[in-house]
């Protein structure tokens, strides 16, 4: 589901999360699908940390 | 070739001929004498020992950085005769040589460059943390390769290295190092970094990083440069040039990316934060409830007060109006056959009424 977002975007959605959940909105509705949306997130970047490899590409002179 | 005459034009063409194929290129080290630059473009020099001296040509393109006499250099190049100004070597390529020669044109040429404002820190930008993708501008071969990939590796995933493989020290370097930069910053997609690295060795494997035109190079780099060159004692002019050094090519890695540990705490603090903010939304919540069911509490209240007063000013009001209330002051009615009498003229003589007072009735009749 998150597999076309970086790790960087990632990282910045849920801090933006985060943020939010420090305003003074109360609207409990929006409140606890930003709160799945960040659980989401957290799994996908855990599962990334564990599995993610770096790729090494040697370039070839012409 | 004894008994041919030849004329001077086919002398020069049969010498340089002969040179080509007998030494197509000679490397020579010696002393510099005579070093001069002419029209911001040419350059003439003498290499010479205590015996002999030779003439050298070249252009600005071939030096390492300014250069001054009494250095002890290493020229490769191409022996030559020229038509009219006489036999010289035509330069490919100058390197100083020795501790002492190499530090002096690395001193002079920081001078020159620092002056340019290549080193200034203002010029310096941030790379970004952690880069998606970095250029690797190294020697396949080296330990810094290795261990940079190693470290890399160790702390962070996800990350496309592509890999320039370049000589690192000796004469094709500074050219090698030059064109990987120019090739990472030729391409459609740029990568987020380049990164250039070596391990450490003696002042003259590090020669080409203190090159004027790799300096040149880093400095103008489209894209943000780490440098990481030798040991942490050594210091390249790349290094300086560069928006961000790092001590050891390990360095290099451990300043370019986060450590995966250090992400996975950071993860499960921010998985708490989010808990408890739901929970502080859910407090906020119940609180608002209880505030909004504390207002309409309180406004049914002043509204049953407000009519509970409008009801006592009403039974005030009534109280006040009610006859019996006034007859308790002495006044009496009085009736005529049920209806009351206002006027004495309503009454005759012989009459039956009734006067009603506050503690009763009783019967009267009228003289």
């Amino acid at each position: 589901m998150n597999k076309e977002l970086s790790t960087i975007q990632l990282q910045t959605e849920l801090d933006e999360l985060i943020l939010w959940f420090e305003s003074d909105n109360v609207d409990l509705d929006l409140a606890i699908k930003k709160y799945q949306r960040g659980t989401e997130i957290i799994a996908e970047l855990q599962s990334r940390l564990k599995t993610a490899e770096n790729i090494i590409k040697k370039i070839t002179k012409s | 070739m004894e008994g041919i005459e030849l004329s001077p034009s086919d002398f020069v063409a049969l010498l340089n001929q002969t040179l080509d194929y007998a030494y197509p290129s000679v490397t020579i080290v010696g002393e510099l004498a005579n070093f001069r630059i002419s029209r911001g473009k040419w350059v003439y020099f003498d290499l010479k020992d205590d015996f002999a001296s030779v003439k050298f040509f070249g252009t600005i393109y071939a030096l390492p950085g300014p250069l001054e006499d009494g250095m002890t250099v290493s020229v490769v190049g191409k022996p030559h005769l020229h038509d009219l100004y006489g036999f010289s070597i035509q330069v490919s390529s100058i390197q100083p040589v020795g501790e002492g020669t190499i530090k002096k044109a690395a001193d002079l040429l920081a001078k020159k460059l620092q002056a340019e404002g290549l080193f200034d820190v203002e010029r310096k930008r941030i790379l970004p943390y952690p880069p998606e993708t970095i250029g690797l501008i190294a020697s396949l071969q080296s330990a810094a390769y290795a261990d940079f990939i190693k470290v890399l590796g160790a702390r962070y995933g996800g990350i496309v290295i592509n890999v320039y493989d370049v000589q690192v020290q000796g004469e094709q370097a500074p050219a090698d190092i030059i064109s990987a930069i120019k090739y990472f910053s030729e391409q459609a997609d740029l990568v987020d970094a380049i990164v250039i690295t070596r391990g450490g060795g003696s002042a003259d494997d590090l020669a080409a990083f203190s090159h004027e035109q790799v300096v040149r190079a880093v400095s103008a780099s489209r894209i943000p440069t780490l440098v990481a060159i030798g040991h942490e004692v050594d210091l390249s002019l790349a290094e300086l040039a560069a928006d961000a050094r790092a001590s050891t090519p390990s360095n290099a890695a451990e300043l370019l990316v986060p450590d995966k540990k250090d992400l996975a705490l950071q993860l499960k603090n921010k998985s708490q934060w989010l808990q408890k903010g739901l929970l502080t939304k859910l407090e906020q919540a119940k609180l608002w409830i209880s505030d909004r069911s504390n207002q309409i509490n309180d406004e049914i209240l002043n509204s049953l007060k407000v009519q509970k007063e409008n009801l006592n000013s009403q039974k005030r009001l009534l109280e006040i109006l009610n006859p019996i209330a006034i007859l308790k002051r002495g006044y009496a009615l009085v009736r005529l056959e049920g209806e009351v009498l206002k006027s004495i003229k309503q009454a005759k003589p012989k009459q039956l009424i009734k006067v009603q007072l506050s503690d009763g009735e009783l019967s009267a009749r009228v003289e």
